[in-house]
């Protein structure tokens, strides 16, 4: 009965560390790898989502209902806002690459992540999907993938109370693949949440969120785009010293 | 389960209640078919220290609501009071954490706090009237609350309400001032109100205690002031009317704040040397220094601006 227990607790305990996944840990772009010409880089988004208010806490159903109801003037104004430039990061990536001299190209239909076959490896920094089909389908070496998971506007909850105000919301994940060996050679976890400093209760325009949501777009943009662009850190340096507080 | 529904309902009548607008001042602006008049009076009618804060972030706002709680069940008045018990304190944590939040933002201005106590609104609005003197206005200053300065004939009343922040770097300030103007007369009519926002040049050196605190102080007392005078003299040349939009659609504006990029979304109202007016989506004016963007993914403007967007390099997102 003993051996029973104890083999049930082993048992137990090893489906949940084997449950448990650890999240992919940020990996820097390598400095050489912008200029290379060997390298050629598909540049894949999958699809963007629609613009939502997201409610993370309100976890039953009538928690959901209740909080659905208190922010429904917030979703029917989500509902005029546009995510704008977010189609075109990738053709912005493919001509930040080609600039630096790595050729690539954009590949135009949305990619299906969950329709690759899953993939795993004893390597850190490696894909939970296997993509090493889409080079020769592509003829790239690299995949660099965006995946924007949520976009619009985060308030979180617990149960039936809000613990948060709204706020403007772009999550989700940048990375670039080897297609050689599924492995990450850049990993940009991407979760930004941009807060209304003086009040957001503007219904029904919500200017003040309407702007926090904008900040958000544009700070993903920026993160996504920033690693690629070989000129922004030394342009930026260059130009606030030409610019003193006098 | 039919008293449980109109718990439900009581409470999301509660939530929906709750949506409020917040209390800052409303963009209005009726000047035009009334006179100027040549002469206003600058009044402050705020406390006699000056409103001095480290500019706080709170975009990592949020309590740990307790999201496994359990409410009381059986009776629909027990689990009503019980939800909004347990609202009352989530709202509680959180204005805590906010009040934490701008405490720890406060602690930037620690090593200014003898500089920024010797300043006064008098001071600050008496330097102000002197940079202010290409407005077309006799400005006198005085406080709200002081009845013996007046002015003869139908002189306006500009109020303006200051509100400082030292950036997190310590390398720039910013003004929020709201200002309201009203003719004086027995029931005096608003005539502009507004929120201005102005963030000054950023400091790029080493050292900015010693770039603040040089000369006593001079150069953080002096910024604040032109600050101040810019934010009024906006105010100004709003309430005239003489800013008109130079784009038709809302746009994303860029600009480099605590060495950081951040955007404000609104309109383009004017560009100077080296800085954009903007009138944000709440129609406040706010004023943010531009540098120049090499990004390759900087579009400039199509319209009359784009000659100076090139030269300027101002980094425009549709």
């Amino acid at each position: 009965m003993y051996i029973l227990k104890t083999a049930f607790i082993a048992l137990s305990i090893a489906m949940l560390a084997a449950c448990a996944a650890t999240p992919q840990a940020p990996v820097s772009l390598s400095g050489d790898f912008l200029g290379d010409s060997e390298k050629k880089v598909g540049v894949a988004m999958t699809e963007v989502p629609e613009l939502d208010v997201h409610l993370p806490g309100a976890a039953c159903l009538l928690c959901l209902a209740v909080a659905e109801t208190a922010n429904s003037s917030l979703s029917k104004h989500t509902k005029t806002l546009t995510a704008d430039g977010v189609e075109e990061i990738k053709n912005s990536l493919a001509d930040l690459m080609n600039e630096s001299g790595t050729s690539s190209i954009v590949i135009d239909d949305n990619l299906d992540i969950a329709a690759l076959p899953k993939f795993s490896s004893k390597e850190v920094n490696t894909t939970k999907r296997d993509f090493r089909s889409l080079k020769e389908t592509h003829g790239i070496t690299h995949l660099l993938v965006v995946d924007i998971s949520q976009i619009g506007f985060i308030r979180n909850y617990a149960n039936y109370v809000p613990t948060s105000d709204p706020k403007g919301l772009f999550s989700g994940e940048s990375y670039l693949v080897n297609l050689n060996n599924n492995t990450y050679e850049w990993y940009r976890p991407l979760d930004i949440h941009k807060s209304v400093a003086d009040g957001w209760k503007e219904p029904p325009a919500f200017p003040g969120l309407t702007n926090a949501f904008y900040q958000a777009l544009e700070t993903g943009k920026e993160q996504i785009l920033q690693p690629f662009n070989s000129e922004t850190g030394i342009a930026v340096r260059e130009a606030l010293s030409d610019n003193s507080a006098d | 389960m039919k008293r449980m529904i109109i718990a439900l309902l009581c409470l999301t009548i509660a939530c929906a209640c709750a949506s409020q607008k917040p209390e800052h001042a409303e963009y209005i602006n009726q000047k035009s078919d009334i006179a100027e008049p040549n002469s206003l009076q600058l009044t402050y009618a705020g406390p006699t220290t000056l409103a001095y804060f480290g500019l706080p972030n709170y975009d990592h706002l949020n309590v740990d609501g307790g999201a496994g709680v359990l409410y009381p069940g059986g009776h629909a008045a027990v689990f009503l009071a019980s939800v909004l018990t347990h609202a009352v304190i989530v709202d509680s944590a959180k204005e805590a954490r906010r009040s934490r939040i701008q405490n720890q933002a406060d602690q930037v201005l620690a090593p200014y706090q003898e500089h920024i106590d010797s300043l006064s609104y008098r001071e600050m609005m008496s330097g102000a009237v002197t940079k202010l003197s290409d407005v077309g206005q006799r400005f006198i200053v005085s406080n709200y609350y002081d009845s013996t300065t007046h002015l003869e004939g139908n002189a306006w009343i500009l109020e303006s309400n200051p509100s400082f922040y030292m950036l997190q770097d310590e390398g720039a300030i910013l003004v929020q001032n709201t200002v309201v103007i009203y003719s004086d007369e027995e029931q005096p009519k608003i005539i502009y109100q507004n929120i201005v926002e102005v963030i000054s040049q950023p400091y790029q050196g080493d050292s900015p205690h010693t770039f603040w605190t040089a000369n006593n102080g001079a150069k953080l007392k002096n910024l604040s002031v032109e600050l101040l005078a810019d934010s009024v003299r906006l105010a100004m040349d709003d309430m005239r009317h003489q800013f008109s939009f130079t784009t038709e659609h809302d746009q994303t504006f860029h600009f480099y704040q605590e060495g950081k990029k951040a955007y404000e979304r609104g309109r383009l109202l004017a560009v100077e040397a080296d800085r954009l007016t903007i009138r944000t989506l709440r129609g406040w004016l706010k004023s943010v220094p531009i540098i120049s963007d090499q990004n390759p993914y900087f579009i400039p403007l199509e319209d009359s601006v784009a000659n100076l967007a090139a030269v300027r390099g101002i980094g425009i997102y549709y």
